[in-house]
C-alpha cells in the first residue's frame, strides 16, 4: 500500500462493513416492518381529515407539573369547523377514550384501533366514550348531523 | 425496478404491494434515524411507524416522487424530537469537539480479527464517537443505503458538507478502532 491515506473506495468499503454491522446488531424489528406496511390500511378515504392540533404529552407547562401533573394524555383534533377534544385512561392493558365534539352536536364515532373497530355515539353535548381500546394506532370517523365526515389523524396510543 | 413515482401512484389506488416496496426501501433509513437520536427500540419504533401513518395521508400531496425520501426523513426527525421532549430528554446541540480525540496509538499490523470480531469493533467504536459523527454514520449505515437529500433531511445538515464529514468521522472511526483494537490486544498478555 502506499504512503497516502484512505481514499474514498475504502470509505466505501468501511461503510459497506459498517452497513453489516447494523444489521447484525441493530436490525429492523419485523413487527415494525408489519405495521408499517399495514399503515396504508389507515388512510383517510372519503372523510375530512382531522389534524392533530395540541397533544398533552407535548405540552412543557404539563410536564413540569404546572397544570396538575400527569393526569390522562389529552389530544385535540382540529378541522376548520370541528374540533374533537379526547381524553386517554389506563385501562389495565386497554385505553378507554372520553371525548368532546366541539360545537357540541351528536354524531356517530367509529373507533378504530389495533384491536378492532367499534362504533359509539355522540350526545346532543357532544360527549362520547369508547372503551377496550387496544394501545396502538388509533382513529376516530365521525359522522355529522348534516352528513359530512370527517376522520382523526392517526395516532399511536 | 419500479420507480418511486410509479409505487406512489399505485399505492394512492390501494395497491398493498406497491405500499410494501416503499416501506421497504425507506424503513432502513427511518429506523436508522430514530436509533441516531438514541431513541430506545419501543419509542424508535413509535416514531418510525407514526412517519408512516402521516405518510399515508400525505402521499397525495407529494409535489414530485424524488421528494418522498427527504419527506420521510423530516418527518422522522420530527417525531424523533417529540418523542425525546416526551421523556423529558432533551436533545443536546451538536458536540463542537468533533474531531477531539486522543493521537492514535502506532496502528498494529493487520491481525487478521476474525469478521465478526472486527464488527463488534467498528459498531462499538461507532457508539464511542462524539455525537456529531455517530448520528451521521448511524444514518449513512442505514440499508439500503440513503441518497444524500435524505441524510441532509434527517439531521439537518447541508448536502454540501456530508461528503467531507463523512470522510473526517470516517477517519476518526479507523484511528478509534485501532486504538480499541490495541487495547484489547493488550489485555491479553
Amino acid at each position: 500500500m502506499s504512503g497516502r491515506g484512505p481514499g474514498p473506495a475504502d470509505d466505501e468499503a468501511l461503510l459497506a462493513e459498517l452497513r453489516a454491522a447494523a444489521l447484525r446488531y441493530d436490525p429492523v424489528p419485523q413487527a415494525l416492518t408489519d405495521a408499517s406496511r399495514a399503515a396504508l390500511t389507515w388512510r383517510t378515504v372519503d372523510a375530512e381529515l382531522a389534524a392533530l392540533s395540541y397533544d398533552s404529552a407535548l405540552d412543557d407547562a404539563v410536564l413540569a407539573g404546572v397544570r396538575g401533573g400527569k393526569g390522562p394524555r389529552a389530544l385535540v383534533f382540529e378541522t376548520d369547523l370541528v374540533t374533537v377534544a379526547v381524553e386517554v385512561h389506563d385501562a389495565g392493558d386497554e385505553r378507554r377514550l372520553l371525548g368532546q365534539l366541539a360545537p357540541p352536536q351528536a354524531a356517530t364515532v367509529e373507533v378504530r384501533h389495533a384491536g378492532g373497530a367499534a362504533t359509539v355515539r355522540a350526545d346532543e353535548a357532544g360527549r362520547f366514550a369508547a372503551t377496550g381500546v387496544v394501545p396502538g394506532p388509533v382513529r376516530l370517523r365521525i359522522g355529522l348531523p348534516g352528513g359530512a365526515v370527517l376522520a382523526t389523524e392517526a395516532t399511536l396510543l | 425496478m419500479q420507480d418511486t413515482a410509479t409505487l406512489v401512484s399505485a399505492a394512492l389506488a390501494g395497491d398493498q404491494r406497491a405500499w410494501d416496496t416503499l416501506v421497504e426501501r425507506h424503513t432502513g433509513l427511518l429506523w436508522a434515524i430514530a436509533r441516531s437520536y438514541r431513541l430506545t427500540a419501543a419509542d424508535a419504533a413509535d416514531a418510525v411507524q407514526t412517519t408512516w401513518l402521516r405518510c399515508v395521508e400525505h402521499l397525495g400531496r407529494l409535489r414530485d416522487a424524488d421528494r418522498l425520501g427527504p419527506w420521510l426523513a423530516t418527518t422522522a426527525r420530527r417525531e424523533c424530537l417529540r418523542s425525546l421532549q416526551r421523556a423529558g430528554r432533551q436533545v443536546l446541540s451538536d458536540d463542537e469537539t468533533l474531531f477531539d480525540l486522543p493521537d492514535a496509538a502506532q496502528p498494529p499490523p493487520d491481525t487478521g480479527l476474525l469478521r465478526r470480531e472486527r464488527a463488534r469493533l467498528l459498531w462499538d467504536a461507532v457508539e464511542g464517537l462524539p455525537q456529531r459523527c455517530r448520528r451521521l454514520l448511524r444514518v449513512l449505515m442505514a440499508d439500503p443505503a440513503p441518497a444524500y437529500e435524505a441524510v441532509s433531511a434527517s439531521l439537518d445538515m447541508p448536502i454540501g458538507s456530508i461528503g467531507p464529514t463523512r470522510a473526517r468521522c470516517l477517519e476518526r472511526l479507523r484511528q478509534l478502532a485501532e486504538v480499541r483494537a490495541a487495547a484489547d490486544l493488550g489485555l491479553e498478555r
